[in-house]
């Protein structure tokens, strides 16, 4: 239910000027970031989190937050003016967008992706702010068995979503898994998987393995392209003139986009797994079905570039609807958003948004003051994206590795932290080179908390026998869904196979 | 311009890569053998026999598929940047504890400046010295972070 207590609490927190300046800050980095092909946001978000760790959660997130919602828009602009998207999300919106450019509107293009993210986002952060609430509420009624089934779920269905082979992403997250059980088990005292090391008894530091695994990967990833397409992308205008935001009449006349984009967005931000570039797509798609000219897509038309913008900006507040309301993340800046919260010593989970009630409206409602500043940065700041995206990432690529180290580092000011840091981003490389999705393993080091507590609970409540899980209706429900996404998943598979050896040989 | 690819067969490599997760799993589930009885094995073991099974199916579907025509490509030049990128990375933070956080750093900076080409003094040596300074400030200065000063 909707609290005004907290509401209040909240709106006092959110409107205080330093906040108000930390989430500006968030999107103008977003916005950078996002403009710039090869950072994306969730490498910024990882990036960014150490500098919250000095910071009360309820400045820090809000930031963190500013740089989601800024880097979701700011993906646009590259693929406006570069043809290249900024982040996966804008993938769609290269399509329009860079015809749009072509023909002398990069400006314009740019104004209806801004307008679009902007309507997308404020969508989500109303669905998030009445949606969650009632989820926490249901989600009281779990006991143990049904946060172990919970947390399977969320992992099997970031799995088999997750982009590539579902093994591969099931895989990837029971590594998670296994990560998290390294230390010190606080209920026995027995140190698993330690190897002697003193520094390890604490276990990993989920924020090290993130920045790891997206940082220093990325990082070594922009090394080793760099070398190879120099000069491939040409900038689709030489300045970029006219003006930046569309008029109300031309917007009123894709208002059913809008909503449709916005509402997409929303359904799939929502389902663990999925994010934007997913949305994106489904959106655009969508949009050039329902379309009187579905002939003039990609040949530069507003719609093209307006349903992208909506969709994958209203991700942006619905992935945290169950984030908070049920603890798990639903795509890995969420996931890193949940770490910033476990750092303070905060227990993410079904729980969360009853016991912390003031931080989570506070959240909900940096949602709708990112997208606000968004707006206003965004119009500012559109003549500019032309020098961002001239900038050659390689070069920014060393400060990538500098700032990474220094995040690792302030964590516990340990030197092994900033070691293991630069193992995980190998680590990552090898599992970038073999397709391995690398998000279902960030979630499942988080989930895992929740499996153990909840398995190793049930287990003692049931006396160490199994058929706990399959005997609370909840918790059978959860598991059906686990095996209902597993299944379609490995039929996605069959189907797949069966074509490529029907196909005929090239 | 053609340039010479080094080519490794994707099947192959992704059957290596499993028979290694295969391995370190059976490893440390061997070690789990060794610890007390109780709950707190429970999870570990769970996630490495799911992931030694998934490894297992990995490997019987490559060997079905038998797919040559996919492979993990580099050019000499991308891999020479990844190898020097990987060491330069390994002794820059070799080096910190001796020359501390933000000498290593600025000379970290510089050095890879000149390697992935960047022209002209100001971007070579002014840009890291600002950052460099920027970041004292940010985690010196405002956040407090102690670290490491080195010899000096």
């Amino acid at each position: 239910m909707f609290k005004t207590d907290f509401f209040i609490y909240a709106l006092g927190n959110i409107l205080n000027v330093a906040n108000l300046g930390l989430i500006l800050f968030g999107v103008a980095a977003g916005i950078i970031i996002g403009a710039l092909p090869g950072l994306s946001a969730t490498m910024g978000v990882a990036l960014l989190l150490p500098l919250t760790f000095g910071m009360r959660p309820e400045s820090g997130i809000p930031m963190l937050i500013g740089l989601y919602c800024g880097a979701m828009y700011g993906g646009s602009i590259s693929a406006v003016l570069l043809h290249t998207p900024g982040t996966s999300a804008a993938a769609a919106t290269c399509v329009d967008g860079y015809p749009m450019a072509r023909k002398g509107e990069a400006g314009l293009a740019i104004g209806y992706s801004l307008v679009g993210s902007f309507f997308g986002g404020i969508f989500s952060a109303f669905l998030l702010l009445f949606l969650a609430p009632p989820l926490a509420n249901f989600s009281l009624l779990f006991g143990p068995a049904e946060y172990f089934t919970m947390a399977l779920v969320g992992l099997t269905l970031i799995a088999s979503l997750s982009s590539g082979s579902w093994i591969k992403g099931l895989m990837s997250g029971f590594l998670g898994i296994l990560l998290s059980t390294v230390g010190l088990d606080v209920m026995s005292s027995v140190s698993r998987f330690t190897f002697g090391y003193m520094q390890l008894l604490d276990g990993m530091s989920l924020v090290v393995i993130l920045i790891g695994v997206f940082s220093i990967t990325q990082a070594l990833v922009i090394f080793e392209e760099s070398a190879e397409d120099e000069g491939k992308s040409q900038l689709a205008t030489d300045a970029i003139s006219g003006r930046i935001l569309p008029t109300w009449s031309e917007l009123v006349q894709y208002k059913n986009t809008i909503l449709r984009s916005s509402l997409i967005g929303s359904f799939v931000g929502m389902v663990p797994g999925t994010g934007g570039d997913v949305a994106c797509w489904l959106a655009y798609n969508e949009a050039r079905r329902r379309s009187k000219n579905p002939e003039l897509f990609g040949t530069g038309i507003p719609e093209g570039v307006l349903a992208p913008e909506a969709a994958n900006n209203a991700v942006t507040g619905s992935a945290m609807i169950p984030t908070l309301a049920l603890g798990i993340p639903g795509s890995s800046v969420t996931a890193i958003l949940l770490s910033g919260l476990i750092f303070h010593g905060i227990r993410t989970g079904p729980r969360f948004i009853t016991e912390y009630g003031g931080l989570t409206y506070t959240i909900i409602l940096s949602m709708f003051v990112a997208n606000i500043f968004m707006l206003f940065l965004g119009v500012l700041s559109a003549k500019a994206g032309m020098k961002i995206a001239k900038i050659s990432v390689k070069i920014l690529a060393p400060f990538i590795i500098v700032l990474s180290v220094i995040g690792s580092y302030s964590l516990g000011n340990s030197m092994f932290d900033v070691g293991l840091m630069f193992v995980f981003g190998l680590f990552g490389y090898v599992l970038r080179k073999f397709n391995f999705p690398v998000s279902p393993m960030v979630i499942g080091v988080i989930l895992a908390q929740m499996a153990e507590y909840g398995l190793r609970q049930a287990l003692m409540i049931s006396r160490g026998n199994w058929l706990i899980f399959v005997q609370r209706p909840i918790s059978l429900l959860f598991l059906v869904v686990c095996v209902l996404s597993l299944a379609s998943a490995i039929r996605q598979d069959i189907s797949k196979n069966a074509k490529t050896d029907t196909s005929p040989a090239q | 311009m053609k340039q010479d690819r080094i080519t490794f067969s994707y099947h192959k490599a992704s059957i290596v890569l499993s028979l290694c997760f295969i391995i370190g799993a059976m490893y440390l589930y061997s070690i789990t053998l060794r610890w007390k009885p109780g709950t707190h094995s429970t999870l570990p073991r769970l996630a490495l026999t799911v992931i030694i099974l998934l490894n297992i199916i990995m490997i019987v579907q490559q060997l079905r598929r038998h797919d040559e025509t996919k492979s993990i490509s580099f050019t000499k030049r991308s891999l020479r940047h990844l190898f020097a990128a990987t060491v330069l990375t390994a002794i820059y933070i070799a080096s910190i504890k001796v020359l501390g956080f933000y000498l290593s750093s600025l000379l970290f900076l510089i050095v890879m400046m000149f390697f992935v080409g960047a022209k002209g003094l100001m971007l070579t040596v002014g840009v890291p010295l600002v950052f460099t300074i920027v970041l004292y400030v940010v985690f010196g200065l405002f956040l407090r972070v102690n670290v490491p000063t080195g010899i000096f």
